[in-house]
C-alpha cells in the first residue's frame, strides 16, 4: 500500500492495486461520521462497440445499456439491493456517465458489512428475461421525464451538433426504441467485458482506518475468481479532425417560458491520458473563468445589456476519447446571446481579460473553491475516481494550480477555441 | 453557546475542526406576510448583485475572489408562519492557505460593507441595478413554469393553502406585488428589516470566539423585538378534498397530493412521525416507492416530504398521464396499509435505521450544520443529544405507527395532465 501526505491539503491518501487488478483508494477523514464509498467501472455509455471478452471480433449492443446494466445489478434473485443496505440505515445508489458507472453508499456505521455488500452485488451479476421486461418501463419514464426538462434538451442539442457520429451524442439512458432491443444476454456479455477489477476502482472515504478497511477489502476480493485481465479494445466512429462535419446551427420550439441558447466548442486538439490532461483542463477552466466569469469586464457588460443573467454559465467536459465545453443561459433573445459569446470567442487569445493580475485572481479564486470542495466526502471520492488521468489526480490540483501561467492559459486558447469546431444551439418557446 | 448580543440579536460560534472551511450565516427573521416576501426576495437579488463599495457585479464578484473564492449569498426561504432571509458567507480556513491572510476579519468586514452600505442613491436603490434585478426575477419567476415538477409542487401548495394568502405565495413571491415596487419604497422597507427583524448569526469552523464577536461589534446592531408570532402554521380541514387539474403539452404527468397532519416539529409524537412518513412515502425502501414504481412500474418518481412546521405532507409523483386512476389507487392503498399495519416489522427496523444514518450524517454537512444551530435556537425542545435521538426513533412502536397514520388526511390533489401533448 503507498501512503501519500498532501501537506497544502492536511489529507493523506493511502493506494494500493490488489491481485486481480482492483485500484482501491482509501482517505480517511478525522471528525467525520459518515464513510462514502464508490466502486467504479471505467464503462458508460459511449462504450457501445468492443470486442468481448474471450471474443475475436468487434460486437454493437444497443444504445443505453451501460445504464440499463447500472439499474439491474440492484435486481437479485433474493431480492433488491437496496434493502440489504437499509438492513443497517445505508444509503445508496448509482449513476452513469458517458464514460463511467459508479455504485456507493454512504453509512455512518458498520462500514465492513456495507463494503461487503457493494462488491458483492456488483460482482455478482444476475439479469433474467423477465427482469429485463420490467425494467424497461421504469427507464422509459425516465427518458421521457428528460425529454421534458429544457436543460437536458438544451446539452444533448449542442452535443449532437458538435458530435455527428461519436456515441457521445445519445442520451446515456439510451432511446425507448434502444432499450426494447435489450437483453439479459447483451447485459451479460458487457458485463463480462467492463467489469473486470482491472477495470474498476474502489474509493472509501471518511470514518475508516485504511489498514482495517484494506484488509476486509483484500479479504473479500481473495474469495472471488476472474478471468485473466486483458485489454478492452472499443472502438469509436472517425469524425472529421477539421471540425467540419459540426453542424453549426439548429433551433427547436419547447413548451417553456423563456427562450435558451447555448454554444458548443469540440476539442479538434489532442488530450492525453495522464498528468498534462490534468493540466489542460485546469488551464481551460481558468481561461473560461478568464473570458466569462463574474469578475470579468465581458461577464458586467453582456449582464448590465440584458443579454446574461444569472443562470449563464459554462462548463467543460474533458474525458475519455472527447472533449468539450458548452456555454449557455436563458434568454429571451437565443440569437442575441450566441452572437455576443462568439464575438469574445473569436479573439480569446488576445482578449484584454487575459492579464497577469486577473489571472493571479481567478487562480485564488480556484484554490480557494477546491479547499472548500474537500469538506464534501462525496466530491472527493466522485472527482477521484471518474477522472482518467494517468497518476495525476485530485490531490494533485493545488500544485497544478499554482504553476500555470499566463502563457500556458494563451496557448490553450489557440488550440482550444478555433472557429471550425463552434456551434449554436437555440430552443424557442413554442405558443399557445 | 448562544449568546445574546442585544435584544433580538444572538450568536451562536459553533468551534470545530472537521472542515476546511468557515461558514458565517445570517439569518433575518419576520412574519410570513405576502406583502412583504416578494421585497425581501428582490432585496436578496439587489444586495448580492453590488453595493456602495462594490458598485458594479464585478467589482463585488472581484472581491470575492480576491478573498480565495469566498462563497457569499443571500437566500430567502419560509418555514411555518416565519419568512428567513439568509445570508450566508463561507470562507477558507486560511491555514491552508499560502499566506495567511487574516480571511475571517475581511470577511465580516465585507458583510457589514454589503449589509450596511447598498447602492443608494437620493434614498432609493441605484435605478440600473433595481430595474434589472427587477426585469431578471420577472424572468426567473416566468421560469419555474418551465420546471414542471417544482411547478406541480406550488400549484398544490396554492391549493391546500387556499384561504390563507401568506402561505399561498411561494418563498420567492409573485409577479402581481413585484410589479408594484419602487427603488425608494423598497430601500424603506430595508432599513425596518434591518432595525425591526430578528438576527440570528451562526458561524461554524476553526475560530476564535471572541474574534467573531469583537468583529460583531462593529454592526452596531440595534435592539429588537422577538416576534410573537407562533411559528407552526395551523390551519382547519376541508370537508372536502380540493382538486385541480391542468393539461400541458408535456410528456410525463405529474400528480401531487397534501395531507394534513397534527403533528409539529419536536412536539409529542414528532420522531414517531418521522418514521411513519418513512414507511408512507419517505424513502426508497417505503410503500409508495416499492408499489408504484417498483411493482406496478407507474411512475419514476413517487414519495412523500413532511413539513413539521405547517403539518402537511405531500406525495409528489411522476407519471404516465393515462395512468393517474390508477395511481391514486395505489397512493391510497398504501396510506391504508399503513394505518392497518400491513408492513413489516423489518420496513419499520429499516426505515429507523435509515432516519438515524440521515440524522448523523447531517452532522458532516456545514449546511446541515448551522440550519440545525438556527432552528434550535427558535425551537429549544429539538435540542437533543445523538444518544437520545436515536433510543426515541428507536422506541417508536407498531402501534403508534397505525394511530399516526390514521391521522394523516387527504385534502388536496393536483394534476398536470400530459395527454395529447408532445414536446
Amino acid at each position: 500500500m503507498q501512503v501519500k501526505h498532501y501537506k497544502n491539503l492536511d489529507e493523506t491518501l493511502y493506494t494500493d492495486t490488489l491481485a486481480n487488478g482492483l485500484k482501491v483508494a482509501l482517505l480517511p477523514k478525522a471528525g467525520f461520521h459518515k464513510t462514502y464509498a464508490v466502486f467504479t467501472t471505467n464503462y458508460g455509455s459511449i462504450d457501445s462497440k468492443f470486442v468481448p471478452l474471450g471474443q475475436q471480433e468487434l460486437t454493437t449492443v444497443p444504445d443505453g445499456i451501460a445504464h440499463f446494466l447500472e439499474h439491474k445489478m440492484f435486481d437479485k434473485k433474493d431480492g433488491d439491493v437496496f434493502e440489504v443496505f437499509g438492513r443497517y440505515g445505508a444509503s445508496s445508489n448509482a449513476f452513469t456517465s458517458f464514460t463511467r458507472t459508479s455504485y456507493l453508499f454512504s453509512a455512518t456505521n458498520h462500514v465492513q458489512e456495507n463494503l461487503t455488500t457493494l462488491l458483492d452485488f456488483v460482482q455478482d451479476p444476475y439479469f433474467t428475461p423477465k427482469t429485463v421486461a420490467k425494467e424497461k418501463g421504469i427507464i422509459g419514464q425516465e427518458i421521457e421525464m428528460y425529454d421534458d426538462d429544457p436543460n437536458w434538451r438544451l446539452f444533448f442539442g449542442i452535443v449532437q451538433n458538435l458530435y455527428p457520429k461519436h456515441p457521445v451524442r445519445i442520451d446515456i439512458a439510451g432511446t425507448v426504441e434502444s432499450i426494447a432491443k435489450i437483453t439479459a444476454d447483451d447485459l451479460y456479455l458487457a458485463y463480462q467485458t467492463f467489469y473486470h477489477p482491472s477495470n474498476m476502482n474502489l474509493f472509501v472515504v471518511g470514518n475508516i482506518d485504511a489498514n482495517e478497511t484494506l484488509k476486509w477489502i483484500t479479504a473479500n476480493q481473495e474469495t472471488k475468481t476472474f478471468a485473466p485481465a486483458a485489454p478492452i479494445q472499443r472502438q469509436f466512429p472517425t469524425e472529421a479532425v477539421d471540425g467540419s462535419d459540426i453542424i453549426p446551427y439548429r433551433v427547436i420550439e419547447m413548451p417553456v417560458n423563456r427562450g435558451k441558447s447555448v454554444v458548443g466548442i469540440k476539442g479538434l486538439d489532442q488530450v492525453k491520458q495522464d498528468r498534462s490532461g490534468l493540466v489542460y483542463r485546469t488551464t481551460l477552466n481558468l481561461l473560461f473563468d478568464l473570458l466569462f466569469g463574474d469578475s470579468s469586464a465581458n461577464y458586467l457588460r453582456l449582464y448590465d445589456k440584458g443579454v446574461i443573467d444569472d443562470t449563464f454559465g459554462y462548463e467543460l467536459n474533458v474525458e475519455r476519447t472527447f472533449h468539450f465545453a458548452a456555454l449557455s443561459g436563458d434568454t429571451d433573445n437565443p440569437q442575441e446571446l450566441s452572437d455576443a459569446i462568439i464575438a469574445i470567442l473569436d479573439h480569446a487569445a488576445a482578449s484584454p481579460e487575459l492579464t497577469a493580475d486577473r489571472l493571479e485572481l481567478v487562480k485564488k479564486e480556484a484554490l480557494g473553491r477546491l479547499l472548500q470542495s474537500f469538506n464534501s466526502l462525496e466530491f472527493i471520492a466522485n472527482e477521484y475516481s471518474g477522472d482518467h488521468f494517468g497518476d495525476a489526480t485530485l490531490f494533485d490540483l493545488v500544485q497544478i494550480i499554482e504553476q500555470i501561467t499566463l502563457t500556458d492559459v494563451k496557448q490553450v486558447a489557440e488550440s482550444f477555441i478555433r472557429q471550425a469546431a463552434i456551434s449554436v444551439f437555440h430552443i424557442e418557446p413554442k405558443e399557445g | 453557546m448562544i449568546q445574546t448580543l442585544t435584544d433580538g440579536v444572538t450568536l451562536n460560534v459553533i468551534p470545530s475542526k472537521q472542515f476546511k472551511t468557515i461558514r458565517i450565516v445570517l439569518t433575518f427573521l419576520a412574519p410570513l406576510d405576502n406583502k412583504t416576501i416578494t421585497k425581501r426576495s428582490l432585496l436578496a437579488s439587489l444586495l448580492e448583485t453590488n453595493s456602495a463599495d462594490y458598485p458594479t457585479q464585478t467589482d463585488l464578484a472581484a472581491k470575492l475572489s480576491a478573498m480565495y473564492g469566498a462563497n457569499f449569498g443571500i437566500s430567502v426561504n419560509k418555514r411555518g408562519n416565519a419568512h428567513f432571509f439568509t445570508v450566508t458567507l463561507t470562507l477558507t480556513n486560511d491555514k491552508f492557505l499560502p499566506v495567511q491572510t487574516g480571511l475571517l476579519a475581511e470577511g465580516l468586514e465585507f458583510l457589514k460593507s454589503v449589509l450596511y452600505r447598498p447602492n443608494i442613491v437620493d434614498n432609493a436603490f441605484e435605478a440600473t441595478t433595481f430595474q434589472r434585478e427587477k426585469e431578471n426575477m420577472t424572468a426567473y419567476l416566468a421560469s419555474v413554469y418551465d420546471n414542471k415538477q417544482a411547478y406541480a409542487s406550488l400549484k398544490l401548495q396554492a391549493l391546500y393553502f387556499k384561504n390563507d394568502e401568506n402561505q399561498r405565495v411561494p418563498s420567492f413571491g409573485s409577479q402581481s406585488v413585484l410589479d408594484q415596487i419602487q427603488p425608494d419604497e423598497l430601500y424603506q422597507y430595508y432599513q425596518k428589516m434591518l432595525r425591526e427583524d430578528q438576527i440570528l448569526i451562526n458561524v461554524l469552523g476553526d475560530v476564535d470566539e471572541s474574534a467573531v464577536q469583537e468583529a460583531l461589534a462593529d454592526f452596531s446592531f440595534a435592539a429588537r423585538q422577538v416576534p410573537t408570532t407562533p411559528l407552526f402554521y395551523h390551519q382547519p380541514t376541508f370537508e372536502q378534498i380540493q382538486e385541480e387539474t391542468q393539461t400541458q403539452a408535456v410528456v410525463q404527468g405529474k400528480l401531487n397530493l397534501a395531507y394534513q397532519v397534527p403533528t409539529y416539529y419536536y412536539e409529542p409524537n414528532y420522531l414517531p412521525m418521522l418514521v411513519t412518513n418513512g414507511i408512507f412515502g419517505g424513502s426508497p425502501l417505503a410503500l409508495l416507492f416499492t408499489n408504484v414504481r417498483e411493482k406496478a412500474s407507474l411512475a419514476y418518481y413517487a414519495s412523500s416530504s413532511y413539513d413539521a412546521f405547517r403539518g402537511i405532507i405531500t406525495v409528489q409523483t411522476g407519471i404516465d398521464s393515462k395512468n393517474k386512476t390508477q395511481v391514486l389507487d395505489i397512493v391510497a392503498k398504501q396510506l391504508a396499509s399503513v394505518q392497518a399495519g400491513d408492513f413489516s416489522d423489518d420496513l419499520i427496523a429499516k426505515t429507523k435505521a435509515m432516519i438515524i444514518n440521515q440524522y448523523i450524517s447531517g452532522l458532516d454537512s456545514t449546511g446541515y450544520l448551522t440550519n440545525q444551530q438556527l432552528i434550535q435556537t427558535l425551537v429549544p425542545t429539538s435540542k437533543i443529544a445523538i444518544a437520545d435521538f436515536q433510543q426515541q426513533i428507536m422506541a417508536v412502536t407498531k402501534q403508534q405507527i397505525q394511530a399516526l397514520a390514521k391521522q394523516i388526511k387527504l385534502q388536496a390533489i393536483y394534476f398536470l395532465n400530459g395527454e395529447g401533448g408532445q414536446a
